[in-house]
């Protein structure tokens, strides 16, 4: 599945639900987390963003923005912004998120307090993409 | 051809990201670690929210745009964008039946 597809995004967040661990995960967090990939010169010129709410440990409604600035008008209460390479290693566990946030390789904004906190729940996101088959734009054969 | 010999500085702060990076990794592989860590984070951040505060009031006894009103700015442009596109839409909808 192509990353930051609908298609994708569906099938990662399905993974995400199923798993035990995931309301002690989300507990105290704010309500909605956007994640951007910025623009590039390669396949996302336009950038790209994904936007997820939870509620009652599980998350109840996400969708692939049409356009990255639809995320100044949702207002989430966290943003996560990185370029594609960057998101690929954090995909494929080549970087660890929390020293990625602290080094700035990764943009955060919103309470970063609160995700450092849950940097040991890392495994439910790991164990999800581990699952769904994802492919990346700049990597499809042609 | 060689690669350019590194400057003190330079070579310093890669030892400096190396020894940080090792150090964080640590940390984090403690969960106490990771709590003194998050509280930290929060400080820091804390402190960055305050000085953009006492910024912001700086620049508005100034007479001057805060960073806070570009944003408001940035806010609006998104969503005038965002309904432009929606209307762009049902348009297409409205010709095609």
């Amino acid at each position: 599945m192509l990353f930051a597809s609908s298609e994708w995004l569906d099938a990662v967040v399905r993974q995400v639900n199923a798993h035990a661990d995931l309301p002690r995960a989300l507990a105290g967090l704010g309500a909605d987390l956007a994640a951007v990939v910025e623009r590039d010169a390669g396949p996302f010129p336009r950038g790209a963003a994904a936007w997820g709410r939870h509620e009652g440990g599980r998350i109840v409604a996400w969708r692939v923005l049409e356009d990255e600035d639809d995320v100044l008008e949702l207002e989430p209460a966290y943003v996560v912004r990185a370029p594609l390479p960057v998101w690929k290693d954090l995909l494929r566990g080549q970087a660890d998120p929390v020293q990625a946030a602290l080094s700035g390789r990764v943009k955060v904004k919103g309470d970063l307090d609160g995700l450092v906190r849950r940097a040991g729940y890392r495994y439910i996101v790991d164990e999800a993409l581990r699952r769904v088959e994802t492919v990346f734009p700049d990597e499809v054969g042609g | 051809m060689s690669e350019r010999r590194k400057g003190i500085p330079e070579a310093l702060m890669e030892q400096g990201v190396r020894v940080a990076t090792r150090a964080a990794k640590v940390v984090l592989d403690d969960p106490r670690g990771q709590e003194v860590l998050a509280a930290a984070v929060g400080v820091a951040q804390k402190g960055k929210r305050q000085l953009e505060e006492v910024q912001g009031r700086v620049l508005r006894a100034a007479g001057l745009p805060t960073k806070g009103d570009y944003e408001d700015v940035a806010k609006s442009m998104a969503r005038l964008k965002r309904k432009l596109r929606d209307l762009a839409k049902k348009v297409d909808e409205d010709r095609k039946r």
